[in-house]
């Protein structure tokens, strides 16, 4: 009896070091699709802006600026974003303490005069981009940034994509990202060290 | 003694609380405002019963396609998804709000002016039409999520 009880025990010991030494070994699996390092993460590029001449990525150095990705038709988490960016600059430092820079996924209705007209609706500055399909889907991609269109079932759509705010600092090195679900203070304070990065 | 059980099953089943009739208000309805050439925008108000459970199957109006949908964020991509209708808790309430579930406004016939109103109509399994008066608010405004 004492012995199958021991037999027991060390069968327990080793399931529980089997399950262990799986969550050591497995963890590199589990990291995110894509591990972003601020050497490697975005990269010059050329846009479209809103009085229609190119726009650089140099045009943005100098200051700490904000990337979000989305388009004008977009009925809920664009807008809602964008707004909330604004206040969140507010709260960080005012509304020249870094650019909120608004890039189409949908160039297609997007031109640059829906985006001047559109970012102008938030009550304080914010650049926004457009260019051509091949321009915006090669920003999309040094960004990591997702995006499909779905067809609404009218003929019209909407596209689904990433809306995770990317932050850069005034040398334009990528710092930090704020999630669309994430709470006022810790965005707030990720702004702040952007800032004075 | 099956019998008896079957029985104190069958009487506990009949006298769920969704037989009550829903008692069913529309609070604090806002729309977001556009920029002309801007099809799409959404409404958001909160729904709360003080009666049964309810059901809330359309959303309509006048100046635009509307649907409900809700918005969902995994992985940091953000997707919207149509909703055929949408569950009204016995008792509870319900937030139509910026970045959750909200009633999709597209195909707008003209752009939303901020401090006008935007009228809607609420279809519910039970309760029936209920016309709500939706206030178009700035779009810098209503950033919680």
């Amino acid at each position: 009896m004492r012995q199958a009880r021991l037999i027991i025990w060390a069968l327990c010991a080793v399931a529980l070091a089997a399950i262990g030494v799986f969550f050591i070994t497995s963890k590199p699996d589990q990291a995110p699709t894509r591990m972003v390092t601020s050497a490697s993460f975005g990269g010059p590029f050329t846009l479209v802006g809103s009085n229609g001449q190119p726009f650089g990525s140099d045009q943005l150095k100098g200051k700490p600026y904000v990337l979000f990705f989305g388009f004008t038709h977009c009925p809920d988490t664009c807008p809602t974003t964008l707004a909330r960016l604004v206040k969140l600059r507010r709260d960080a430092g005012g509304d020249g303490a870094f650019d909120i820079v608004f890039v189409t996924v949908d160039p297609e209705r997007d031109g640059p005069k829906e985006m001047a007209t559109y970012s102008k609706a938030f009550g304080a500055p914010i650049i926004g981009l457009t260019g051509s399909a091949a321009q915006i889907d090669q920003v999309k991609k040094e960004f990591g940034i997702f995006s499909q269109k779905v067809a609404t079932g009218d003929g019209d759509y909407t596209v689904d994509h990433t809306a995770t705010v990317l932050l850069f600092d005034r040398d334009g090195k990528f710092v930090a990202t704020i999630a669309p679900d994430e709470q006022d203070q810790p965005a707030v304070d990720k702004l702040k060290r952007m800032i004075t990065a | 003694m099956k019998n008896a059980l079957f029985f104190a099953a069958l009487l506990l089943a009949s006298c769920k609380p969704a037989d009550a009739p829903p008692a069913v208000s529309i609070h604090g309805a806002w729309a977001r405002a556009t920029v002309p050439g801007q099809m799409g925008s959404a409404a958001y108000f909160t729904i709360r019963n003080s009666g049964g459970e309810d059901k809330l199957l359309s959303v309509t109006s006048p100046v635009a396609d509307s649907s409900l949908h809700s918005t969902s964020t995994d992985n940091g991509i953000m997707r919207m998804r149509p909703l055929d209708a949408l569950e009204i808790p016995a008792k509870g309430a319900v937030d139509l709000k910026p970045g959750g579930t909200h009633v999709m406004l597209m195909g707008l016939k003209q752009p939303l002016q901020p401090g006008a109103t935007l009228e809607l109509d609420l279809k519910f399994e039970k309760s029936g039409e209920r016309k709500v008066s939706a206030e178009v608010r700035p779009a810098g405004e209503g950033a919680g999520m």
